[in-house]
Parts: structure tokens; C-alpha cells; sequence
């Protein structure tokens, strides 16, 4: 696999973990703005600065998950 | 002689009545240290001319911001600018810790290349899982305590003392702590849990710091 599609896998899975949940929970962003796990799911589809920062915190914070407590 | 510590803490809006919670103990704490002269600029007493004036006259050896922000600003009470480009001078020989978002990024930067010793903040939004029903009293909102326990950890160590490099070392743990060992799905009726950890492991990717890692609030 080379780094685009291993990216794509990245940014498949974490796409998956967000359908999970529900999509009106809310993240209280500073600046009294809120953004719903709906549109978080918009911003990986779209492939946004957001976006991509998404799923990279969210592959490491699978990482530190799964080394134990 | 007694160190000066500087906190402004605006409380106008949700987000803001969030920051002043977790900022309640730190605050007590230092009214009951002795070796601590602490200003407190609360609610609509965080403005800009205020924190310029105990920025000169107090010239505290460390000024935690709390407040909405962005790449260049730091905000007060009704988001008035408290700190940007023009009086950034007046961060000189002092260690900032600045709780809101991404003022770390440009305003830090700057911050730094004027003198400050430090600049300790977020190189993106500031996250918090908030429980709607709980946002009249942000302290029972158990969605919010994790994040409180890392900023409230990031404080103490660097009012207790510790250098920049060793405060941050110690909240990125308090991070990861929360991370592995938050809640299960047994008190989660709202499913809020995975989106708590993915926050905190947000906040956890984007608190670092410029300048001298290690000094301390004893230098």
C-alpha cells in the first residue's frame, strides 16, 4: 500500500467510527461555535484542513487506545 | 519576595462560563498561598485595559488568559481584544499560558520574538463535550471534567513551580489518562464517550508551547 491509500484507509475508518455515534452530539469549538458530529462527517468526506486534522487525531488517539491502560 | 500571577477570566457567553469554572480552583488556591500575589480580572473586569494595566504595573511573572481566541487575539469579557500585535510588548520577561483557541499559532510566535519567556497555548480550537442540560452550571457537568482536570493540571504545575516543558508533559499525561480511562458505556446514556475521547485526544494534539521550555514561574 502506498501513503495515499493507506491515508484512504485512515480516513475510511475514522469516517466509520464517527457514523456511530450520534449525529446531532455537539463539540463546543471556542468562540461560542458548536459543530454537530454530522458535520464533522461532512468535513472528512470533503477532505477539509478540518477534516484531515480529524482523522489524524483520531488514528492517534486509536493508537494510544490500543496500548492498554 | 512574592510572585505576581496575573488570570483574567471573562464569563459572558457559554464557552466563557466554561473557562471560568475550571480556572474557580486555581484561583482559591492562590488566595491561599502566601509566597503569591494574584490579580483576578473576572467577568467584565477582563478587558483590555485592565490587563494592560496589571501587565505593567503588577508585572506579573505569569498571566493565564482564559477567553475566546484566535490566531492573532486573545479575548476578554464581550470578546473585547485583551491581547494582540499592538501590546504584545507587554508580554516581555513573562511566561503567558493562554486557555483559548489557536492564539498559539501567530499571537504566540510574536509573543515570543517581543520577549515574553514562554507562550503556552492551542495551535488549534479548543474543544470541550459539554452536557446540554448542564450548561447552567458548568461545575456538575460531568462531560466537562476531564477537560477541566487537564487545564487545571497545566495551571498548577506552572503556578507550583515546574518549567514549561515539565507543566505540559504532566497534562499530556492527565490527557492520556482521561483518554484510556473515561467512562463506559454503562454511564454513557448519550453516547457521548467516544466524542469525549476524540476531543480530548484533540486538545491533547494541539496544546504545545514557544520559547524557553524550561523556565519556570520561580525564574
Amino acid at each position: 500500500m502506498n501513503k495515499e491509500e493507506i491515508e484512504e484507509e485512515q480516513r475510511k475508518l475514522v469516517l466509520a467510527r464517527f457514523k456511530t455515534l450520534n449525529p446531532e452530539s455537539k463539540i463546543l469549538l471556542g468562540g461560542s461555535k458548536e459543530i454537530t458530529v454530522k458535520e464533522i462527517i461532512k468535513d472528512i468526506e470533503n477532505g477539509s484542513d478540518f477534516g484531515k486534522k480529524v482523522v489524524q487525531v483520531q488514528m492517534k488517539m486509536i493508537q494510544v487506545l490500543s496500548t492498554g491502560v | 519576595m512574592s510572585k505576581r500571577l496575573l488570570i483574567t477570566r471573562p464569563n459572558h457567553d457559554v464557552s466563557t462560563s466554561y473557562l471560568y469554572d475550571f480556572s474557580k480552583n486555581i484561583v482559591e488556591t492562590v488566595k491561599a498561598t502566601q509566597d503569591i500575589k494574584s490579580t483576578v480580572l473576572d467577568g467584565i473586569q477582563a478587558n483590555r485595559n485592565s490587563t494592560e494595566k496589571a501587565l505593567n504595573k503588577l508585572n506579573p511573572g505569569l498571566v493565564f488568559l482564559n477567553g475566546h481566541g484566535n490566531k492573532k487575539n486573545v479575548m476578554g469579557h464581550n470578546d473585547e481584544i485583551i491581547l494582540d500585535e499592538k501590546n504584545v510588548t507587554l508580554t516581555k520577561d513573562k511566561i503567558i499560558y493562554a486557555l483559548s483557541c489557536d492564539s498559539l499559532e501567530e499571537l504566540g510566535s510574536l509573543a515570543i520574538d517581543k520577549g515574553a519567556k514562554a507562550y503556552i497555548g492551542y495551535r488549534a480550537r479548543f474543544m470541550i463535550i459539554r452536557d446540554p442540560t448542564r450548561s447552567a452550571s458548568p461545575s456538575k457537568d460531568k462531560n466537562a471534567l476531564p477537560f477541566k482536570r487537564a487545564c487545571s493540571t497545566l495551571i498548577d504545575a506552572l503556578v507550583f513551580g515546574n518549567t514549561v516543558e515539565k507543566s505540559i508533559e504532566l497534562t499530556k499525561k492527565e490527557y492520556i489518562h482521561s483518554i484510556k480511562s473515561y467512562g463506559n458505556s454503562e454511564d454513557d446514556p448519550y453516547g457521548d464517550v467516544p466524542l469525549i475521547r476524540f476531543a480530548l485526544a484533540w486538545d491533547h494534539e494541539f496544546l504545545d508551547a514557544e520559547g524557553d521550555l524550561s523556565t519556570s514561574f520561580d525564574n
